[in-house]
């Protein structure tokens, strides 16, 4: 909390570093800020061609449920790349203002909401196009939203600390990453994981249990392309401990989760924050 | 002007480093870490030092290399935390450390200075308002709406210069810079170190430079292996340090 209210009495410095991080970004570049519409655009289109038309995947307006949590995963992906180095890259910043460090990762955070805000105006203007119908339960996309950001919060400052002692992070993160995009609904939908009969009930539960991202995806591609379908599918709760329905079951133990991982983030921040310059 | 009052003030600091010998670890070195956790070989770079610096006085740190004079002048900026001990500052602190590297090659010089203004605590509007005085100070001019990565390590250095004095700052630290400057502008680094003591600032210079901590500096404060090892007249402090460096052939440690 007393973070929170240093971070905003600080908020003229965060602007200016936000500020910078998009104007470094596409430096030297010709299309410039036209890279944070074509980049997505470019991998939806061909991730279309591959799964919907050669690989027969079942899910009507491919693009579109694609893109929905596309952008969040974009999202999830960059901060989390931009965190690990966000502290490594500003070293010299940091070895000659005493200013509150957490400014750092909350500045990385936001320039990436600026490129997720964006690919949302692609977003909204194909929902408009599609006639798709606004519902109430578009109001949870904030909610999820939320979520996404205390969860990715959380591990970006467990990895901005601990890429400063091991190197790895660079490559186990570019790993994990990869394996991430495919164990969440992002290419295929919660539908088709309860459909499969290879996995048995008990991995179905592990798969959504085990993976904060999956209820937020699941979440938001629902509130925002099936509204009248809500609340979207999920495997039954273990041990029927699913009393406000199974999506909310599993979306609460993600929102515990996150918190959890927040919590101890900020733990590993704390002890490590004024230490950032002596581990350069 | 209260020109005697204790700007800095730094009661038995001790700071205890954690020397690593290979920089960032690898996976390899995880499993020796978890049989012997981090840290595991401290270094004390300062071991109970005292010192007050009043407002009104330029004071010399002088000593060999890795005997704790940057390590101090950053504990003072607030750079570093102390181990143990207290550090008292009172004002604000204009700081001169590393200038090669400090700026965004990027940006221009006046992006890169209002983004520092903000890093050191002031406002925008404040910011702004120093510009002129950054300007007038670097002496860069029309350079100043320039990327930074086509400045020369002089320019740079003249930069920072305008950025740490832009703010009337009460405690002006500096850390061996010097060299990137040339003699004209050397010169006018000190005539306006030595405007700011008699408006009452403290200023703290580190260098190894003899000759100008003899020729600019009130006072010296000789650094020796963590402690202070002795304070006083530059005449007398360097003429100590110099026979016993020339006593003593054990070769300089890493500087920090």
């Amino acid at each position: 909390m007393t973070e929170i209210l240093r971070v905003w009495q600080w908020r003229e410095a965060l602007a200016a570093l936000v500020a910078r991080n998009i104007q470094v970004r596409y430096k030297n570049s010709a299309l410039g800020f036209l890279w944070s519409f074509l980049n997505p655009l470019m991998q939806i289109v061909v991730m279309t061609i591959a799964f919907r038309y050669i690989m027969n995947s079942p899910i009507e307006n491919f693009s579109v449920h694609l893109f929905a949590v596309y952008l969040p995963w974009l999202f999830f992906q960059q901060s989390l790349g931009d965190g690990s180095i966000c502290v490594l890259e500003n070293a010299p910043l940091l070895r000659k203002y005493p200013f509150p460090r957490m400014i750092l990762p909350a500045a990385t955070i936001m320039s990436n909401l600026v490129h997720m805000a964006l690919g949302g105006l692609v977003l909204i203007a194909i929902l408009l196009y599609l006639r798709v119908a606004l519902r109430p339960v578009l109001l949870y996309v904030p909610l999820f939203l939320a979520v996404l950001l205390v969860f990715l919060l959380g591990l970006m400052l467990i990895v901005a600390v601990m890429r400063m002692f091991y190197e790895d992070i660079r490559f186990a993160l570019e790993a994990v990453l990869r394996l991430w995009f495919f164990l969440t609904p992002l290419v295929y939908n919660m539908q088709q994981v309860l459909d499969t009969e290879r996995l048995s009930l008990p991995l179905k539960q592990l798969y959504v249990l085990l993976n904060p991202l999956t209820p937020l995806m699941v979440g938001m591609r629902a509130a925002l392309l099936e509204p009248d379908q809500w609340p979207p599918p999920m495997p039954p709760a273990p041990g029927g401990l699913s009393a406000g329905g199974e999506f909310w079951f599993y979306f609460t133990v993600s929102a515990i989760v996150s918190l959890i991982v927040l919590a101890v983030g900020v733990r590993v921040w704390r002890k490590y924050e004024w230490k950032l310059p002596e581990l350069m | 002007m209260a020109t005697d009052a204790c700007l800095v003030e730094v009661h038995n600091l001790h700071k205890q480093f954690v020397v690593r010998h290979e920089g960032r670890s690898s996976l390899k070195h995880v499993f020796v870490r978890l049989l012997r956790p981090y840290p595991h070989e401290p270094f004390w770079a300062l071991k109970g030092v005292d010192l007050q610096v009043r407002g009104g006085e330029v004071v010399g740190l002088i000593g060999v290399n890795g005997s704790g004079k940057s390590t101090l002048l950053r504990i003072i900026a607030g750079i570093y935390r102390p181990t143990t001990g207290e550090v008292v500052v009172r004002g604000h602190v204009g700081a001169l450390f590393e200038l090669e590297s400090g700026f965004n090659v990027e940006l221009t010089g006046v992006e890169n200075a209002l983004l520092s203004g903000l890093l050191m605590g002031y406002t925008r509007r404040e910011v702004l308002a120093a510009l002129p005085a950054i300007e007038q100070t670097s002496e860069l001019g029309g350079f100043l709406d320039v990327p930074v990565k086509t400045y020369s390590s002089g320019m740079k250095f003249r930069l920072g210069f305008g950025i740490a004095l832009a703010f009337k700052p009460e405690v002006l630290l500096v850390d061996e810079v010097m060299a990137a400057a040339d003699e004209a502008f050397q010169r006018t680094v000190y005539r306006r170190l030595r405007e700011f003591r008699d408006a009452g600032s403290a200023v703290v210079i580190v260098s190894h430079e003899l000759d100008a901590v003899r020729a600019h500096c009130d006072r010296a404060v000789w650094v020796h292996q963590g402690l202070i090892r002795g304070t006083g007249e530059p005449e007398q402090m360097i003429e100590a340090y110099l026979s016993d460096a020339a006593g003593s052939d054990g070769p300089p440690t890493s500087d920090e």
